[in-house]
């Protein structure tokens, strides 16, 4: 086995990490603000719906209520896939963190 | 220099058990099939609102023992505890689909326009449910 210069092996990491949060995390910033997009156009959509039938008399009060009680628990369930996905994502950014660790201390045995 | 390349290997072997394991359960199968199959039948079973809630006890009880089977298995899933949440959610009395047979049991049937509007929420909602599985990471 030859000299190993750690300073290069961190040198390189550090530039494979920052071209993982390009691919991962980046990625997924997009992605959350895009669904966030999604869910306030799909709000909108509901409340004009819901408030025409209101006025025709179609639903009552009580229940334009609890349609937007459901909007806000639909919401809540909404912000935990975020957190879900965000947990997902991170994992595999560490995960590829090892394998950039292996392959680059392998790569330069 | 070689006391720098066992610092580093050291740091490796240590830094797998204290903070590097995955925080969120992988993505099962069985779970988003099921989960699938449950929003169909919950999404049927309202559209029988439109009628007497106690000619319709069996098929509600149907429906919510596959809901009860379905929290079983993934409360049994580790590190699960986003998506428990999310059943938690759906099925609590004051929202969505536990909310919706309060209602329906309390008023004997709904009008079609409501069960449209709760459609569109607990559909949303168990979409939510869907995705979330679909978003966790694979096997390798």
């Amino acid at each position: 086995m030859g000299q190993i210069n750690f300073e290069d092996i961190f040198n390189s990491l550090k530039q494979g990490v920052t071209g993982l949060v390009q691919t991962t995390v980046t990625g997924y910033a997009t992605q959350a603000e895009a669904d966030g997009q999604g869910l306030l156009s799909q709000m909108k959509a509901n409340l004009q719906t819901w408030t025409t039938q209101l006025l025709n008399n179609e639903i009552t009060q009580a229940e334009f209520t609890e349609n937007l009680d459901d909007e806000k628990a639909v919401c809540q369930m909404a912000a935990l896939t975020q957190l879900g996905i965000a947990e997902a994502t991170l994992d595999n950014f560490k995960s590829g963190i090892f394998s950039l660790i292996e392959n680059t201390v392998f790569g330069l045995l | 220099m070689i006391k720098k390349t066992l610092l580093f290997f050291l740091m490796l072997v240590l830094m797998v058990p204290i903070g590097c394991a995955p925080t969120l359960s992988l993505y099962d199968q069985y779970a988003y099939t099921q989960t699938t199959s449950i929003k169909v039948d919950v999404l049927n079973l309202m559209d029988l609102a439109t009628e007497d809630y106690q000619s319709h006890v069996k098929d509600i009880t149907s429906v919510n023992t596959e809901i009860q089977k379905m929290y079983e298995y993934d409360k049994g899933r580790t590190k699960d505890s986003l998506t428990i949440k999310q059943w938690n959610i759906l099925v609590d009395p004051k929202n969505l689909y536990g909310r919706f047979l309060n209602d329906w049991k309390t008023s004997g049937h709904l009008s079609a326009t409501f069960i449209g509007d709760k459609k569109t929420n607990v559909t949303a909602a168990f979409d939510e449910i869907v995705k979330l599985e679909n978003g966790k990471n694979r096997a390798k």
